[in-house]
């Protein structure tokens, strides 16, 4: 909210400058700023008096004045012609800039010294024509600053006060605020003594407003939407521009200055706080106006032009005879708006409950002034003090009269509050104490009145001003307190508490750990959005029948440039990456991301929300899987001056994949080529299968020449994607000593040729089977040591070297043993098909 | 068989001279050596050869061929000696450059994100705290009514929502996670609550996405002193020994009295004048506080959170902003373009 501080001024004594009370009101959590500051800048500008006016020697249009600041006499050429002795003037001395970045400096004109210039009003930014010099009222006392004589620009203070404080969007609530932090006693209007409940009310929830033909019933159908409605028909009005004082306030309050009738209801809604509405009484038909939920199907439309569908029982409206005029705290009608013609006027000051309006100005999508307000609350007492005011401003601006008496009704009267603390939760729960003296203080400040004390270990009782409906429970007088006494003296006090081990790291798998391994791999860390748009994955080639499309989470009001769900996998966030890094000159790419993938639960939300009828269960709505995604390309080894320019290949992927299982200790999976994602080469692709698990823990491989150029990118990519909750094991176990042999061992290779339709893991599964049965205490392990291709090795087929080693943890391991062992693994293997010992 | 031991004494001693200095390693050389002087070796086939000769010639033989045998065992030793040396020294025929810089393996970087979201949570630990996690994807409830932001409450406008259906949403702040926290744990209780959330905002300040961690203490004494007392902890820890911290009042719909809290500007070190982070001012606001709202307790709903027993504090802190300030980031959108020439600079 925008407030001129001259506003300001007329109802709080403003005791400090206008950055102070910035200061001020932000300290005590009501932030502001200033946002313009119109005073112009007269610095070095003070009021002289001419002693003498004489003519030029050498020029006839000049004159050379004696201005005299009560200190100094100074001589100054002038060419204006309206002063004479003894004016008092604003006198610019040497130095002074003035606005427009005017210089004064001292000179000669045509021999005669001049020390300064006398301004005009328009050389001082006042506006006005620049023909003569300013002449100040004779009274003025000279050697003053001339912004002490003269008070020409305001200042503008943007006001954002927190969502609970509704009472401050006005200048009167304002006031009342800087009053209470500052202790600067409050002016006019604002010093009148609060209203009190139901002042002129009358609790009935129908009535007759005016008299004869122009008579109205007035029907409060709905008082839990609308607590009070208070309303006057004023007749004779002759609408037309507002006076200059009420649009420029208006316009720096950021308000477009309508007509005198609009501007006026716009006026008392920013001094007092109660929006209120005026509506053309002869486009009113049926002598009637209720205020009710609309029906089912009805519609309104509104002054702004739209067209609303309104909510049965739920949108709360003003309705005439026949329809519906306004839409209650948000709009009026656009039928029953004030024309030109207009002459006589339903004027409605009402209190409407914040819920309603609030709901309606958001589904209407009609944030206004009035909703705005409305929405966080207005002093309820308020509507017959405003309907007053406007009555009175009607009648000044546009010579409205009253027709009448005014009707205000008021079925159920908010009770006068009290609210009780307890003295010692001061201590209790801000930490610093106060004297009961110094509460006492505070609370009047505020406008709380003391209506029962009980020392300092009792409980006290305040009543709390209608306008701070902020205020219901103890915790709310006790904030006021800290407030107001200024958070700054909380002292500052690390907590005691019983010193007891917690655990460093949330449960489940150590994802630091994976980080830091997947750094150690050289792969940097990615962050993205979690939104994408539904089409990558289109672009990944996943038809409507896969769970990423079938089961993903759509957002219902997504931000069209981030796209509209949330992604089931993150790889087309990196492939996005990659190619954006590609394209701004990035050769190797060491991409991962771990954050969490999402899909929807096959069996929807609604147990979740259902609960246990209270509230819902303490269980995630969807499908939330924390998942590590990679993404290689470029070369495999990082360019120095002597590393090979070889590009990345499957094993580099296969080898994070592998360290990361590693970490996670997990167990029971298994490579697989069945069911590989479609955006995978399958020549170069595998998923990883756990046994007795539904789906696949993750997938590795070299993404699809499709997919790269869906994507743009130009270079060979390798990725791979896992389930981390489902890849680690249930427990983190530790490390388990394994003695070792004091003993010689043995090793031994052999080679073998097989077709490539037999898999390096078919060759290792077989070999370890065979000799871990033949010796079962001295077997250690058998790896492959060499895959070749090439001469001496049939097309088709290659050559995988095994290594195996023998320690027996009791004695020397005999070579015969061992060749035995050999002997049938090499038969084993050579009974596949294929499959022959390499010569 | 030929009885001139001395003759062939010299003739195995010359023949081990030249296989012994062709021998390139260890193994040839156990093997050579094992072929002389073992038990079944050359050599001691020639002394068991000497009882049969005439006893004449036994003596001269005996030493022929004891010479041969310590001549071959020298040699031995000599050539293990110069393989072994040969083998430590590795010269090399090229010329090492000792300036050409070290052979060195990719190495990745962590998101500047995750490294300030660690050091959060990291000083929190050394405090205490244990760390709590939630869903991303919540209800209405928990990320709401829960902390006493009922539907057409102004405050959910203050956080511009994204909604998957009527009741589920994107949280809008991590402090689901502490409603959760309060189901399952029992007071006293200090946890600390990192996450990303989501908000519908998207221009030069605002991400739709970003990342925030929360914390909450509970038990029957803890005060707003300790708070600020906590907050101060942390700010020196984060930002260094001298920073200072303020409160300001504000407004929470789950904290009551709530807190603005600033910290004295990290670049101007509180100076203000001509600084452009903190805009003059020599504060950085970067925290939200304030003591649990006894309305968040009530809707817990379990005894243990009765209250009228328990008193808590709670504070959120925006990781995005604070890695910006910690490591000059200008620009909040960088943290999420991926751009590998500023990954590879943390």
């Amino acid at each position: 909210m925008l407030v001129p501080l001259s506003w300001l001024a007329e109802m709080v004594e403003l005791r400090g400058s206008a950055e102070e009370i910035c200061e001020w009101l932000t300290r005590a959590g009501i932030e502001t700023e200033l946002a313009r500051d119109e005073r112009p800048a007269w610095d070095g500008v003070v009021t002289a008096v001419l002693r003498r006016v004489e003519q030029h020697p050498n020029a006839e249009r000049l004159t050379v004045t004696a201005p005299f600041d009560g200190d100094l006499e100074r001589s100054v050429v002038c060419g204006a012609t309206n002063h004479k002795e003894g004016d008092i003037v604003a006198l610019a001395t040497p130095g002074t800039v003035l606005p427009g970045d005017f210089k004064i400096k001292k000179s000669k004109l045509r021999g005669v010294r001049s020390e300064g210039m006398l301004c005009s009003a328009a050389e001082l930014g006042l506006g006005g024509d620049s023909e003569g010099i300013l002449i100040l009222d004779p009274s003025t006392e000279i050697g003053l600053p001339l912004s002490a004589v003269l008070d020409a620009g305001d200042v503008i203070l943007e006001v954002s006060p927190t969502a609970n404080r509704g009472d401050c969007l006005s200048v009167l609530g304002l006031a009342r605020e800087l009053s209470a932090v500052t202790g600067w006693s409050l002016l006019g209007p604002a010093a009148a003594a609060p209203q009190r409940p139901a002042a002129g009310g009358t609790k009935q929830k129908t009535g007759r407003l005016g008299g004869g033909s122009d008579g109205l019933d007035v029907q409060l159908v709905a008082a839990d939407g609308c607590p009070r409605y208070t309303c006057a028909l004023v007749g004779d009005v002759v609408v037309g521009p507002s006076p200059a004082w009420m649009s420029e306030r208006l316009e720096a309050m950021g308000l477009r200055s309508i007509n005198n009738v609009v501007d006026c209801t716009n006026y008392v809604m920013l001094e007092l706080g109660n929006p209120l509405h005026a509506f053309d009484r002869s486009e009113l038909s049926g002598d009637l106006v209720r205020i009710d939920w609309a029906q089912a199907g009805e519609s309104v439309r509104t002054l702004d032009g739209g067209e609303h569908a309104l909510l049965g029982g739920r949108d709360l409206c003003i309705r005439d005879g026949s329809s519906i005029i306004a839409l209650a705290g948000v709009m009026g009608g656009e039928d029953s708006e004030v024309k030109e013609d207009s002459r006589l006027l339903f004027l409605e000051s009402a209190h409407f409950s914040p819920g309603p309006v609030r709901a309606t100005a958001h589904r209407c999508k009609l944030g206004t002034e009035s909703s705005y307000r409305f929405a966080r609350g207005v002093d309820p007492e308020l509507p017959g003090r405003a309907l007053a005011r406007l009555i009175e401003l009607l009648g000044q601006t546009a010579g409205a009269s009253l027709k009448g008496a005014p009707l205000d009704l008021y079925p159920q009267p908010t009770p006068m509050r009290e609210v009780a603390f307890r003295f010692a939760r001061i201590d209790g729960l801000l930490g610093f104490s106060l004297s009961e003296e110094q509460v006492r203080e505070l609370l009047l400040r505020d406008g709380l009145t003391v209506v029962a004390e009980d020392g300092p270990a009792g409980i006290w009782k305040v009543a709390i001003p209608s306008h701070r409906f902020d205020l219901e429970r103890e915790v709310d007088i006790l904030e006021e307190i800290a407030r107001l006494y200024g958070y700054e003296a909380i002292p500052e006090r690390p907590p005691l508490a019983a010193l007891k081990s917690v655990p460093r790291k949330p449960s489940g798998p150590d994802l630091g750990a994976l980080r830091r391994r997947m750094q150690s791999l050289g792969l940097s860390e990615c962050i993205h959005f979690s939104f994408i748009d539904p089409l990558w994955l289109e672009m990944l080639g996943l038809d409507e029948q896969h769970p990423y499309r079938a089961r993903a989470v759509a957002v219902a009001n997504p931000l069209s440039e981030v796209g509209g769900i949330l992604r089931p996998t993150l790889l087309p966030s990196l492939l996005r990456t990659a190619e954006k890094n590609r394209s701004m000159g990035a050769a190797d790419m060491r991409l991962f991301e771990l954050r969490r993938s999402f899909l929807s639960r096959e069996e929807g939300f609604a147990k979740i929300l259902e609960g246990d009828g209270r509230r819902p269960l303490n269980k995630s709505p969807v499908v939330e899987r924390v998942t590590l995604c990679g993404l290689l390309s470029g070369r495999r080894f990082a360019p120095t001056w002597s590393a090979s320019e070889e590009p990345v290949d499957f094993f580099d992927a296969k080898a994070c994949v592998e360290a990361v299982m590693e970490d996670l200790g997990a167990r029971g999976f298994d490579w697989s080529s069945e069911e590989l994602p479609p955006f995978l080469d399958p020549r170069e692709a595998v998923v990883l299968l756990g046994k007795g698990k539904q789906g696949s823990a993750g997938w590795l491989g070299r993404v699809s020449a499709a997919v790269l150029r869906a994507f743009d990118l130009d270079s060979v990519c390798y990725a791979f994607e896992l389930d981390v909750a489902m890849l680690a094991g249930r427990k983190s176990r530790l490390p388990r000593f394994d003695a070792f042999s004091r003993f010689p061992g043995v090793e031994r290779d052999l080679a073998f040729v097989a077709p490539d339709e037999v898999s390096a893991s078919w060759l290792l599964d077989n070999a370890e089977r065979v000799a871990r049965k033949l010796q079962k205490d001295a077997f250690r392990k058998v790896a492959i040591f060499d895959v070749y291709r090439g001469a001496g090795i049939p097309a088709g087929s290659r050559s995988v070297g095994l290594r195996f080693s023998f320690r027996a943890l009791d004695r020397t391991l005999e070579d015969g043993k061992v060749d035995a062992v050999m002997a049938q693994v090499e038969r084993r293997l050579c009974e596949q098909p294929g499959v022959t010992l390499r010569a | 068989m030929n009885l001139d031991l001395p003759q062939q004494s010299t003739a195995l001693a010359k023949q081990a001279a030249d296989e012994l200095g062709a021998a390139q390693d260890k193994a040839e050389l156990a093997r050579i050596k094992s072929s002389y002087l073992g038990r079944n070796g050359s050599i001691a086939a020639l002394l068991r050869a000497i009882p049969g000769l005439p006893s004449e010639q036994r003596r001269d033989a005996g030493r022929a061929v004891n010479e041969a045998k310590k001549s071959v065992e020298v040699l031995f030793m000599e050539r293990q000696e110069a393989l072994r040396g040969a083998a430590l020294s590795r010269a090399s025929q090229v010329p090492v450059d000792p300036t050409l810089p070290g052979r060195r393996d990719w190495h990745g970087h962590s998101h500047p994100v995750t490294q300030a979201w660690d050091e959060i949570c990291d000083i929190f630990s050394s405090m205490g705290y244990s760390i709590q996690e939630g869903p991303e994807v919540e209800t209405d409830w928990h990320c709401f009514e829960a902390l006493n932001i009922p539907q057409g409450h102004p405050a959910r406008e203050m956080q511009d929502t994204f909604y998957i259906e009527e009741k589920v949403v994107l949280r809008t702040h991590t402090s689901p996670v502490q409603v959760r926290s309060m189901l399952s744990l029992d007071p006293p209780m200090r946890v600390i609550c990192p996450g990303v959330v989501y908000r519908r905002d998207n221009d030069l300040t605002h991400t739709p996405m970003f990342h925030q961690v929360e914390g909450l203490v509970v038990d029957d004494r803890v005060t707003m002193a300790d708070l600020k007392g906590t907050l101060s902890e942390f700010a020196r820890a984060f930002f260094g020994p001298g920073t200072k911290v303020r409160f300001r009042p504000s407004y929470f719909p789950f904290t009551e009295p709530s807190a603005e809290v600033d910290v004295s500007c990290v670049f101007c070190k509180g100076e203000g004048a001509g600084c452009r982070v903190c805009k003059d001012t020599g504060w950085l606001e970067v925290l939200g506080a304030g003591m649990v709202d006894p309305a968040v307790f009530a809707e817990v709903g379990r005894p243990e959170y009765d209250p009228d027993k328990v008193q808590g504090f709670a504070f959120g802190m925006g990781i995005d902003r604070l890695a910006m300030l910690r490591y000059g980031i200008g620009d909040l959108r960088m943290l999420f373009e991926n751009d590998v020439r500023l990954l590879e600079q943390f």
